[in-house]
């Protein structure tokens, strides 16, 4: 299997005449966490559909472990994936849910005894019989994270996947991608919680308007913006040019 | 704060609107929408609010065509039957009541699920609008999803009875009994929409016990769609039925039915309308009758606006803990997977649950004519094969469009495109074999030519799968990459009939081929049509897998 995890080259994706992705490039290597940052629309949902092959990019080239997407259910095979919005087929229970998803992704009875762990991990046992309706969001969330990691794939694309867990399930989430890429496995995902991509990310790529604007190490990024003390939500405000302003607006808002 | 009812009215017409979006866009359910430009979600947005106009219209000629018929039937009651002019009312108002009170429910319950899980309600909660004010929204923002039928039949009814019968009190009265049986058909509606969320939606378990249980609500739960069939196929031998029945009635049951509804009001109506032919003992129990019934319409209009604020609320679905002892899976083959998840999805969604049961239905209907036709040849059974094999048709675009449910998650696993039409190919013809046996036992059993019905019967499963397959190749050659939502295999009526026609095709051309042939020789006749739907099968199976690649 290729060392490129995942090779972006070119990206464009287009709503109509909206330019969503635009151009985009970027490569991750096996055994690294790459987080995609970007402001609300900046084309990091859109991105992260294309390599789970939800999504058909209008140009570019995307290669999953050096094979093209179009190659459709064997790139799948290879990648687990987390959408930003939990919508899972919601009249089915975990249970049903994951036989569906083991039945689809070829999996044998062993996978139960890796499903047990994680079912026991997020704490989703007493729930594994009820309905995906009934459950709440960050309940839902942790099906959806398990139903990712359940066939163990080489390619985690999680997209905000903190959102809506606990302290103990987001802990558990992180020490899992740490684990994974150890045993070189490789992880791309968005969020918007600066710490989070600081602590966890080997690289980073800041996107804006669908084109990359920033893109290393934290070290590298507070080379580019020439500031060796800035936190990577400094960095993030001054390379998506949002920074501007921000002090003024609050002043104004807090004028009674 | 909101009070006045216009501006209640006003505020309903907005979550209308909501609803109307999400039920036909189902962004709930995850699908792509955000993909597509604003221009164009505008414009099927627009479209949307047409073909729910339409739909509306076409209910509303429906329910014209209800009212007119029975009252066109009066001179037959009358003059034909010899029935008493009180007893030919009788008979016509309560066949329209019953026909109309099914017929609202159904159509309830086919878009209560779209006002309970909009998110409109949450918004409202949170704005400085008091529960009352919010309550009395939900409950017109139900009305408004059936203003037109509903007004529609408080006006037509009435005033055809008016000019028929020649009785405007009648016409009062009976304008007065449309009104009670529209309250309780939305009360009905709302109290089977509840049973659904609290049972089926929220009724976990995977104990054999709470699946049959299960299954039992969901039976309950469409039970009025298949009332609203039946009386569309057998409503001139209901009407015929039940007028006979009244001229049979001894005068001591009219007391009984005076009690029980429709007749109630249908006898209130005829009292209405000729007060001079009804005793006094009569008059008194049809009063305390239609008072009670008038007590419960008032209580059934509480109950339906403060369960849908209890649902709108969010206060019907609960999770609740459960003891889970064992958390293993078993996992099938792709294409069981498939088969399997449907058949789950369908036993909880009564959308699904309805149109996977057509066939069962019109198996019902064509035994009932096998009871009522002497003698069966080999054209009476291949059109009964017809008629199913259409219908089956009808089932596998409902397949389809539940790929499309959380296709935003879905579309990343591994699912191949020629699983998915296997898959759903073969469940499509098991609902087509499923009327076939049970067309052939009855047939065995009522000693009409069963071996015709089996032999072509199963021969016919041929085609049908074609049919469902040609389908399938088209639907995932339009949708399968593209705005795949549940909305667009059947927002566009153009779109719909493109994929039904091809089916239909294939399946009927075998039979037309044994019409031309004609039924003289049936051992040729069966060979032509296996080699014909053999042929079909072959060809459309070719063509999927060359060009469906994966």
């Amino acid at each position: 299997m290729s060392e490129l995890a995942v090779n972006v080259e070119e990206l464009c994706v287009m709503y109509g005449s909206v330019r969503a992705v635009d151009g985009l490039c970027f490569k991750v290597r096996r055994g690294e966490i790459y987080g995609l940052l970007g402001p609300n629309g900046a084309g990091k949902s859109s991105t992260l559909k294309v390599l789970a092959g939800i999504l058909e990019p209008n140009y570019g080239k995307v290669e999953i472990f050096g094979k093209p997407i179009s190659d459709e259910a064997e790139v799948k095979r290879l990648i687990g994936y987390v959408p930003e919005e939990t919508v899972l087929l919601e009249s089915l229970t975990p249970r049903e849910f994951f036989e569906f998803i083991a039945s689809v992704r070829g999996l044998s009875e062993e996978s139960s005894r890796r499903l047990s762990r994680l079912v026991s991990a997020f704490e989703l046992t007493e729930y594994f019989d009820s309905p995906i309706a009934t459950l709440s969001m960050g309940t839902k969330r942790k099906v959806a994270v398990i139903a990712a990691l359940l066939h163990e794939p080489p390619l985690l694309i999680l997209d905000e996947p903190l959102i809506g867990l606990d302290a103990r399930s987001s802990r558990i989430l992180k020490e899992l991608i740490v684990h994974h890429v150890s045993k070189g496995g490789a992880v791309v995902f968005s969020t918007h919680i600066m710490e989070v991509a600081e602590k966890v990310c080997h690289r980073v790529g800041i996107i804006n308007r669908g084109k990359l604007v920033g893109e290393g190490t934290v070290s590298e990024l507070r080379q580019l913006i020439r500031e060796a003390e800035s936190s990577l939500e400094d960095i993030f405000l001054k390379v998506t040019q949002q920074e501007a302003g921000i002090r003024e607006l609050i002043a104004a808002l807090e004028e009674k | 704060m909101v009070k006045k009812f216009s501006e209640l009215w006003k505020v309903s017409g907005t979550v209308y609107r909501e609803i109307c979006f999400q039920s036909v866009f189902s962004l709930r359910l995850g699908g792509t929408l955000p993909r597509m430009d604003g221009e164009k979600i505008g414009k099927m947005a627009r479209q949307t609010k047409t073909n729910l106009l339409v739909s509306k219209i076409l209910v509303t000629v429906y329910v014209a065509f209800l009212a007119v018929l029975p009252l066109g039937y009066w001179s037959y009651f009358v003059y034909g039957l010899k029935l008493s002019e009180e007893l030919a009312v009788v008979g016509c108002v309560s066949v329209f009541l019953s026909s109309l009170f099914f017929l609202l429910v159904m159509l309830g319950l086919q878009v209560t699920t779209s006002l309970i899980s909009t998110r409109a309600f949450e918004i409202l909660g949170a704005l400085p609008i008091s529960r009352r004010a919010v309550s009395e929204i939900a409950l017109l923002s139900f009305l408004r999803i059936f203003d037109i039928p509903l007004i529609a039949a408080l006006i037509i009814f009435p005033v055809t009875f008016s000019i028929i019968v020649g009785s405007f009190l009648g016409g009062l009265a009976s304008l007065f009994a449309v009104g009670l049986t529209e309250i309780f058909a939305l009360a009905l509606t709302i109290g089977l929409a509840k049973l659904f969320y609290s049972k089926i939606v929220s009724g976990g378990g995977s104990s054999k016990y709470k699946m049959i249980m299960r299954f039992i609500y969901m039976l309950i739960w469409v039970l009025p769609s298949f009332g609203i069939y039946l009386v569309m196929n057998f409503a001139t031998q209901i009407l015929r039925a039940f007028a006979f029945s009244l001229t049979q009635i001894p005068a001591i049951h009219a007391y009984v039915l005076a009690l029980l509804y429709p007749f109630s009001l249908s006898f209130m109506v005829s009292f209405a309308t000729f007060p001079q032919k009804i005793n006094v003992a009569f008059a008194g129990v049809l009063t305390v009758s239609t008072a009670l019934y008038t007590v419960l319409a008032y209580f059934g209009l509480n109950y339906t606006g403060s369960t849908i604020r209890r649902i709108c609320s969010g206060g019907i679905i609960t999770s609740s803990k459960m003891i889970v002892k064992d958390v293993s899976i078993r996992p099938k083959s792709a294409w069981l997977g498939i088969i399997l998840k449907d058949l789950r999805v369908a036993s909880r969604s009564p959308s699904y649950a309805s149109i996977l049961m057509l066939p069962a239905l019109q198996t019902i209907i064509i035994v009932v004519s096998l009871l009522e036709i002497a003698n069966t040849n080999l054209a009476t059974v291949l059109g009964f094969l017809a008629g199913v094999s259409l219908l089956s048709l009808l089932v596998t675009p409902t397949l389809f469009s539940a790929e499309t449910l959380a296709s935003a998650y879905i579309k990343s696993l591994p699912l191949k495109r020629r699983t998915v039409v296997a898959a759903k190919t073969f469940l499509s013809a098991c609902t087509y074999l499923g009327s076939v046996a049970a067309i052939t036992i009855v047939a065995l059993y009522l000693r009409k030519d069963f071996l015709s019905v089996l032999a072509f019967g199963l021969t016919q499963t041929l085609s049908v799968a074609a049919g469902c397959m040609m389908e399938l190749f088209l639907l995932i050659r339009k949708f399968w990459w593209k705005e795949l939502t549940p909305s667009n295999v059947y927002s566009s009526i153009s779109i719909f009939i493109m994929v039904l026609l091809p089916g239909l095709i294939l399946c009927l051309t075998p039979i037309m081929l044994c019409y031309i042939v004609g039924f003289t020789e049936i051992q040729l006749t069966l060979t032509i049509f296996l080699a014909t739907a053999t042929a079909e099968l072959i060809s459309v199976t070719s063509l999927t897998a060359a060009v469906i690649k994966d």
